[in-house]
């Protein structure tokens, strides 16, 4: 008890008060993209950009769901948006099937390429899966290139420019609600338990593998879904989209984030794809310039930028539903008082 | 029927034998000690019987249901929990996310529900948070429920560990060394929890320990294991007089 009222008026709550001006200057911000977007005022570059953005909050929230939540460490996030990307540029090209079916396919087929793969491997741990996830990215990529059906190295052009900056919108916001939602729930609870001690989750009666693979079909599904935007959004896509660096640069945004933090992931997402673009005046230092501040970030922050932690925990929302849940129940003594439900 | 009966359990590690034909018949309500030597292979019992190993040979019957073989997540939902000789809490989440995330097997609602938010999970996180505020008031945690497990001092690690594993709704409760690394107040504190727990949880107690002060308290009944052989098996006072436990834990008498 003593504890929430210490939170609330001692020397948190100026952080707390900042973080609801930071939260409010980043939602004016949204509103004034959007309108400006809707409105045709952002430039066609920047808009572009934008999307790529959002595309890339996509992969690094689902990816962090796999990395971060559940702790396995997957290189293999690539090889999951191509597959989508692939898929549903040939459905779109060749049956011209609706955009948001042909989405919602590509994460199917990730999915299912997630659970298949996700089986034999994640009896691999640590440095073993990121090599044998590094390997699947791989195989993608060299199938890819060799398939008549792909364009082979020619790639694959053509493809109909769906992908809207709503659109990217629109599914980013389902990824983050769907990911939130599943993180703060008891199979999300399951997610974090593997990452933290898997004999004592197994112990706990959690099954492991089923949350593994669980994990990685998820995961894979929204990659795939975030390579079906990229492809509409690109109206060009070769195997060299999606190359091992495209696996590193989602990873990067995930740990620089905060493993298990969604909050991070997209704050992370957003400033690494507007970054290099921001530092474009420095030429030819930019590349140089960009990777000091993610050295420098992660010295002074080796947990990534929210840790853990979730912009709820920053505005003190979680606690207010606890202090709620504890008032609805009768002030209850200790030890002797619980009588009787022995179960 | 007895709630837990093994027959013959055999555990090989190549060519050593760490549990050699071990046999344990557990009623409800029984509590029961297995003691001995360093290396005896008491831990090996208990990961045979929760499942992290896959026995050589024998048979491990929950409720009449054979277990052996089957993972440990399955045997936990079948009613047999444990804690560890070296505390395997979730270090880095809080004391309330340590309980919560035991209540997992008892939540029926899938994945949709998560999502959608539908009543169903409302409700079952609703019962989720009260049973883990219950089972934190009763263990005296509820003050430390947002501190994170680490951060504990230790015997109330112990505590946690204790606490969580009843989350998961056992019939029996396996102990690996709860007393291990806690002064004679904090053991005698142990003690009376232990059978406090397992009246208020109606258990069945199956527990490993060096504390002679406490096995002797609290078993109905003793296993001595040496080099993973039963050697002796009974009550406390057969046990303490026995020549072959005496000879097992002091060494053989110079003649």
């Amino acid at each position: 008890m003593k504890k929430e009222r210490m939170f609330t008026f001692s020397g948190s709550s100026l952080r707390q008060k900042l973080s609801w001006l930071a939260a409010g200057l980043v939602g004016l911000i949204l509103l004034a993209v959007n309108i400006g977007v809707y409105r045709g005022t952002v430039d066609f570059y920047f808009s572009g950009v934008l999307v790529v953005a959002l595309i890339n909050v996509i992969l690094a929230v689902s990816l962090n769901l796999i990395n971060g939540f559940t702790g396995q460490f997957s290189l293999g996030h690539a090889g999951f948006m191509a597959v989508g990307a692939y898929v549903s540029s040939l459905l779109t090209i060749y049956l011209d099937w609706p955009f948001p079916v042909v989405l919602l396919i590509a994460a199917l087929v990730s999915a299912l390429l997630g659970f298949v793969i996700g089986l034999p491997t994640l009896r691999l741990k640590g440095d073993y899966l990121a090599i044998a996830t590094l390997g699947f990215g791989e195989i993608v990529r060299v199938v890819l290139l060799n398939l008549d059906i792909t364009g082979g190295p020619r790639g694959l052009g053509g493809i109909f420019p769906k992908t809207t900056f709503f659109s990217a919108e629109l599914v980013a916001l389902l990824t983050i609600i769907v990911i939130g939602n599943i993180i703060r729930s008891s199979h999300g609870r399951a997610f974090v338990a593997v990452r933290e001690d898997e004999i004592a989750a197994e112990a706990m009666g959690i099954d492991t593998t089923l949350y593994k693979v669980l994990a990685f079909s998820i995961g894979a599904a929204f990659a795939g879904v975030a390579g079906g935007l990229f492809a509409h959004h690109q109206m060009f896509i070769d195997p060299r989209s999606f190359t091992f660096q495209r696996s590193i640069e989602i990873l990067v945004m995930v740990v620089l984030g905060g493993l298990g933090s969604i909050t991070g992931s997209i704050i992370a997402a957003v400033v690494l794809t507007i970054l290099p673009e921001a530092l474009r005046g420095m030429a030819e230092y930019r590349m140089i310039v960009y990777a000091l501040l993610l050295i420098g970030l992660m010295l002074v922050r080796p947990q990534g930028l929210f840790g853990t932690k979730e912009i709820g925990d920053f505005l003190g929302i979680e606690r207010v539903r606890w202090a709620k849940a504890k008032s609805q129940q009768p002030a209850a003594g200790v030890l002797k008082s619980h009588g009787g439900d022995g179960r | 029927m007895s709630l837990l009966e093994v027959r013959d359990l055999t555990m090989q590690f190549g060519g050593l034998t760490a549990v050699d034909r071990f046999n344990l018949t557990l009623n409800e309500g029984d509590i029961v000690g297995l003691i001995g030597p360093n290396g005896a292979g008491k831990t090996t019992v208990f990961n045979c019987l929760t499942g992290m190993y896959a026995p050589t040979s024998g048979e491990i019957l929950l409720s009449g249901k054979r277990v052996d073989g089957l993972h440990p997540y399955e045997i936990t939902r079948m009613g047999m929990a444990r804690t560890f000789q070296n505390i395997r809490l979730f270090k880095q989440l809080t004391v309330y996310d340590n309980i919560r995330i035991s209540f997992h097997n008892q939540s029926k609602y899938n994945l949709a529900a998560a999502v959608f938010r539908l009543p169903r999970f409302a409700k079952e996180e609703r019962e989720i948070l009260e049973k883990t505020e219950e089972l934190l008031e009763i263990f005296g945690l509820y003050e430390h429920r947002n501190e994170i497990a680490s951060s504990l001092p230790y015997g109330e690690q112990r505590q946690l560990e204790i606490a969580r594993a009843l989350a998961t709704n056992p019939q029996i409760l396996l102990l690996d060394e709860p007393a291990a690394g806690m002064n004679p107040q904090e053991t005698e504190a142990l003690t009376n929890l232990i059978r406090w727990v397992k009246e208020r949880f109606d258990l069945t107690i199956f527990l490993i320990e060096h504390d002679m002060r406490l096995v002797m308290r609290l078993c109905e009944r003793l296993v001595v294991l040496d080099y993973g052989v039963t050697i002796a098996e009974g009550t406390p006072e057969e046990i303490q007089n026995n020549p072959k436990v005496i000879e097992a834990y002091l060494g053989e008498e110079a003649i």
